[in-house]
């Protein structure tokens, strides 16, 4: 069977292949890179320029990222494959970094921008490790949540908790369940989670009340066990909402912290290769 | 109409707009959502009838987290602009600290002289001024930094301003690419790249000198493969191709002639005495564990036990300075000629040989050297027709010449002797000047010449002048001794001549009654005459020369005075210590040597050496010959080379490193020594049959000097900068 490029462009590449190849793309532009710095510094050449401009240059294409997600109608592929240059680009970055300043040595702009630039880089690096690890943890959570919903949401389990609390006192079951509600369900409904949550999200208080909603079923009759049982699934698709809250505020909170110093940055660079190119210039 | 009320949440979010409904973080968001501006559009809802509580929209995050980025921007900017535009800290540019040795130079300058101390700024110069300056199109020269460098390193790298490779020549360097150039093995990296990265002159200080780079950086590393990329002959590493050691360490004359051979296996042997390297070549004074090794060692601790006795027996007899030959008076007066004043001891017949120093002084004359062109070379008088009238005329010349000397030394003294030594040495100099220079170092050639007279006593001329020549011809009134006979032997007087030259030069003088015509006040000088008569009467009248196997002390009453025997002066009795004196017995004025270092000896060599190759210069020849001058060419040589200048060609010191020379290579022994396997010098140190050192092998050095061993960077033992001899 005859294969022409075309078609092999075209070709659906399973997740793997793209990974492997993206690898490959960007181990071979660093061993590039490393042969041509070698290759000026033996030769008396001018390597730190050389490791500047490719800098500036990997620095401008992860820009266009953000370009690109501005300038939606422009031909040139989809975010999606703009991002995954921006993630391997972001690495070549990184060893462009460590031959172009090798060590920092003092100097105040210098000590700015390297520092900027390993802030930027750094939370590039954890986004990427979030966006790899995030989505596996929320596909286990099981459901698919827009991060603007979720207070809607959050709302609508938490008045639908109500409701079974006051049908439990309703239907005859006493106020075992409303007791509980009162006491322990309304915060956990109602006050949102703690900062330790946000960064690490667990599920030991969803365990803890789903534990304690168990131990009140001596109490209950059995409309009011299926009250406790409709009750305990809301517990969960909030504790799942939480979860999902918590996550992607991470990312959210990153992206922030990767963005927050580009402008910084993008400032910096023109200064530094102002001034660098004017020592050239004056020696 | 309640969201609730929907059967579908909204679903209708929009996060990259500005603006977000004010209801949204409590979970009950309209549908419509605020517009551009941020208005709450639920007013709209209400006017169509929808049911629909207006908000308060808030700012997006995302509208938030790109004002932050911005706010970051500008307190950037706001700094920068503090620095750049108020003519802030120049040095705030500067992309690392300076090395420690820079840092602590440039510590006592002001911050806005620091920067303009290496590079090509202004120190008055704003930020923003030098910038707008630099993109102007400021023309500047490459090398400009590199030029500053040289300001403050020019001392150490005095070749180092042409910025050529290896701070040598470009002559030069095709020379050692030519030796050094062999098959080119592609065992490196290094080897692929292209031959030359680097052009004549364009190699700055900073291609390798990198800095600001941390206090700690190490300014002179230097990566083997930059060596490699410019070398015909590479290589990849000290223990894979490196060229094998040919004559290493060099076979360089060590300038004393030295035997380690013969000295170990003969001499030091037949006294019993060990050999030990150590004991010449490690200095013990030193503080370091091991103690730094010395090339060379003095003749003091290392010759002087067992050649100083030879050396002095070598100069027993003294060196003659003025000799007088024997002429044969009978045969030079039968023949109408008139040999004039002359021993009657050295009038008997025709012999005797010139001395090379009275050659030397004779040439000082136009006609002594047309007399010297009619001798035989060797000075030999003996080989002299005594038949012959022409040969006898020469003889009397001679006698003349040699008598004229001698009363010229006897009335000049010291200056008569330095103005005839430096007139031969340098003929085309002012005679009058009396400093005899023509070189372009006047101080040295005057310390040259004062080395040669030194501690000669004008006496020692007069004694001889008196024994030889007294009564015996007229000429002897026409010399013109001092104003007091007394002074003729002078003993602890002052220089009549001396006082003559002062009392017409100095009017201070002038009025002085101790240099008045009749001091008659002076009962030094009771009878005051300066008439030649009375010259020459005095000096009859001196009982030294009157009869030299005795003298006279006291008033001249042979009834008060005590008359003692004098013997004839010996060398070894009289003068064991070195000196001048007259030899009654061989007719000649000798100069004893010291010894070893005697530094009269040692500026007569050296003078000779500089004009021994020189036309017409036998007599410096002569000098220079084996035992001419006792022992001293035993051990010392005469090197011809180029690498010394005239006055150094006579090899008095043994080759020693000079510290302001910076060779290819480099080695220290300290580190070695602690080895111990290496604390012996013959574990790398082998002699030859014929006394020199065997070239170290390669492999010496490999078993150790590995990349994860003592080291194998190219830096480890060469230098970059040399700074050789010329």
């Amino acid at each position: 069977m005859q294969l022409n490029v075309t078609q092999l462009l075209h070709r659906p590449w399973s997740f793997f292949a793209q990974r492997c190849i993206s690898w490959a793309i960007t181990f071979l532009a660093i061993a590039i890179t490393l042969c041509c710095v070698w290759g000026l510094t033996v030769r008396f050449g001018r390597s730190d320029l050389f490791t500047g401009y490719s800098l500036l240059g990997v620095c401008l294409l992860l820009a266009f990222l953000s370009i690109r997600k501005r300038m939606l109608a422009l031909p040139i592929g989809p975010v999606k494959v703009w991002l995954q240059i921006h993630l391997y680009a972001g690495v070549l970055s990184l060893v462009l970094f460590v031959l172009h300043v090798g060590w920092f040595n003092g100097g105040w702009l210098e000590l700015m921008l390297g520092s900027l630039f390993l802030w930027i880089a750094g939370t590039g690096l954890y986004l990427w490790y979030l966006s790899r690890r995030i989505p596996k943890r929320l596909l286990a959570v099981g459901r698919d949540v827009v991060l603007e919903e979720i207070p809607r949401l959050q709302q609508q389990h938490a008045e639908q908790a109500y409701e079974l609390a006051l049908k439990s006192t309703q239907l005859g079951e006493g106020v075992t369940l409303a007791d509980y509600y009162q006491q322990k369900l309304v915060p956990y409904f109602h006050a949102p989670r703690s900062l330790f949550f946000g960064i690490v999200p667990s599920i030991r208080t969803r365990r803890r009340l789903l534990r304690e909603l168990d131990t009140l079923d001596r109490y209950l009759g059995t409309e009011g066990r299926a009250l406790r049982n409709q009750i305990c699934d809301l517990v969960r698709k909030k504790d799942e909402l939480d979860v999902h809250w918590a996550m992607q505020n991470q990312l959210r909170f990153c992206l922030t912290m990767h963005i927050v110093g580009l402008w910084a940055l993008a400032l910096l660079i023109t200064v530094h290769v102002t001034t660098v190119l004017a020592f050239v210039q004056r020696g | 109409m309640h969201w609730k009320q929907w059967d579908t949440p909204p679903k209708y979010f929009r996060p990259a707009d500005g603006w977000e409904c004010g209801r949204l973080r409590s979970g009950l968001p309209c549908a419509c959502g605020p517009d551009a501006q941020g208005r709450c559009q639920a007013n709209q809802a209400l006017k169509s009838g929808e049911d629909l509580t207006t908000c308060k929209p808030r700012r997006s995050l995302w509208w938030r987290r790109r004002r932050l980025a911005r706010a970051g921007g500008l307190f950037v900017a706001g700094i920068l602009a503090l620095i750049i535009f108020l003519g802030g800290d120049k040095e705030f540019l500067a992309p690392g600290e300076l090395t420690s040795h820079h840092a602590q130079i440039l510590s006592r300058h002001t911050t806005e002289n620091r920067c303009a101390a290496c590079h090509e700024l202004e120190a008055t110069e704003s930020v923003m001024a030098f910038l707008t300056k630099s993109w102007s199109g400021h023309a500047v020269d490459r090398q400009q930094q590199s030029i500053k460098c040289l300001e403050c390193h020019q001392h150490a790298l005095p070749n180092a301003k042409d910025f050529s490779p290896h701070d040598l020549p470009e002559t030069t360097l095709a020379e050692l690419t030519r030796a050094g150039s062999g098959s080119m093995r592609l065992t490196s990296f290094a080897s692929v790249l292209p031959k030359q990265a680097l052009e004549g002159n364009e190699l700055a200080c900073s291609g390798c000198h990198l800095e600001h780079q941390g206090r700690m950086h190490d300014l002179t590393m230097l990566n083997s493969d930059r060596c490699q990329s410019c070398h015909a002959n590479r290589f990849a590493s000290f223990t894979n191709g490196h060229p094998e050691f040919t004559n290493y360490p060099a076979h360089q004359d060590t300038r004393i002639s030295f035997n380690h051979q013969s000295h170990s296996a003969k001499h030091f042997a037949s006294k019993g005495k060990s050999f030990d390297c150590s004991s010449c070549h490690l200095d013990e004074s030193q503080p370091s564990a091991v103690g730094p090794v010395g090339r060379s060692v003095s003749y003091e601790k290392a010759c002087a036990a067992c050649h100083d006795a030879p050396l002095r027996s070598s100069f027993s007899d003294g060196i003659l300075v003025i000799n007088l030959p024997s002429f044969d008076r009978q045969k030079i007066e039968a023949a109408g000629l008139t040999l004039g004043a002359w021993p009657e001891e050295a009038s008997l017949m025709t012999d005797g040989t010139l001395s090379p120093i009275l050659r030397w002084l004779l040439a000082s004359t136009p006609r002594g050297k047309t007399l010297l062109a009619k001798l035989p070379a060797d000075g030999k008088v003996t080989d002299l027709s005594t038949t012959d009238l022409e040969s006898l005329r020469l003889q009397t010349e001679i006698a003349a010449e040699i008598r004229l000397l001698v009363e010229e030394l006897a009335v000049g003294g010291q200056p008569a002797l330095q103005k005839r030594l430096s007139a031969s040495l340098n003929p085309t100099s002012n005679s009058e000047s009396g400093d005899g220079s023509s070189t372009n170092n006047p101080a040295q050639v005057i310390n040259r010449d004062s080395q040669m007279i030194s501690g000669v006593s004008p006496d020692v001329f007069r004694a001889a002048w008196l024994s030889w020549f007294q009564d015996k011809n007229e000429t002897i009134a026409e010399v013109t001794f001092p104003k007091s006979p007394a002074a003729v032997v002078g003993f602890g007087r002052p220089s009549p001549m001396l006082d003559e030259q002062l009392s017409g030069q100095d009017p201070l003088l002038e009025q002085d009654p101790l240099l008045a015509e009749t001091p008659v006040d002076d009962p030094l000088v009771a009878e005051p005459s300066t008439s030649k008569a009375s010259t020459s009467k005095a000096s009859n009248a001196d009982p030294l020369t009157e009869n030299s196997g005795s003298a006279t002390f006291g008033d001249g009453n042979p009834a008060k005075s005590k008359v003692i025997a004098l013997p004839d002066l010996s060398p070894q009795m009289h003068l064991p210590h070195g000196g001048w004196f007259v030899d009654q017995r061989r007719m000649a004025i000798v100069y004893v040597p010291v010894g070893h270092s005697d530094q009269i000896v040692k500026s007569w060599l050296t003078a000779a050496t500089s004009k021994a190759s020189e036309e017409g210069s036998s007599h410096f020849k002569a000098m220079l010959a084996p035992k001419a001058m006792g022992a001293c060419t035993e051990c010392h040589k005469i090197d011809h080379s180029a690498e010394y200048s005239v006055d150094e060609k006579y090899l008095w010191h043994a080759r020693e490193s000079d510290p302001s020379l910076r060779a290819f290579t480099r080695f220290n022994h300290v580190p070695h020594l602690t080895l111990p396997q290496l604390n012996q010098c013959t574990s790398c140190h082998s002699l030859q049959e014929d006394g020199r050192f065997k070239s170290m092998q390669l492999q010496n050095c490999m078993d150790c000097h590995t990349k994860q061993g003592a080291g194998d960077s190219c830096t480890q033992c060469h230098n970059y900068h040399i700074k050789l001899r010329r």
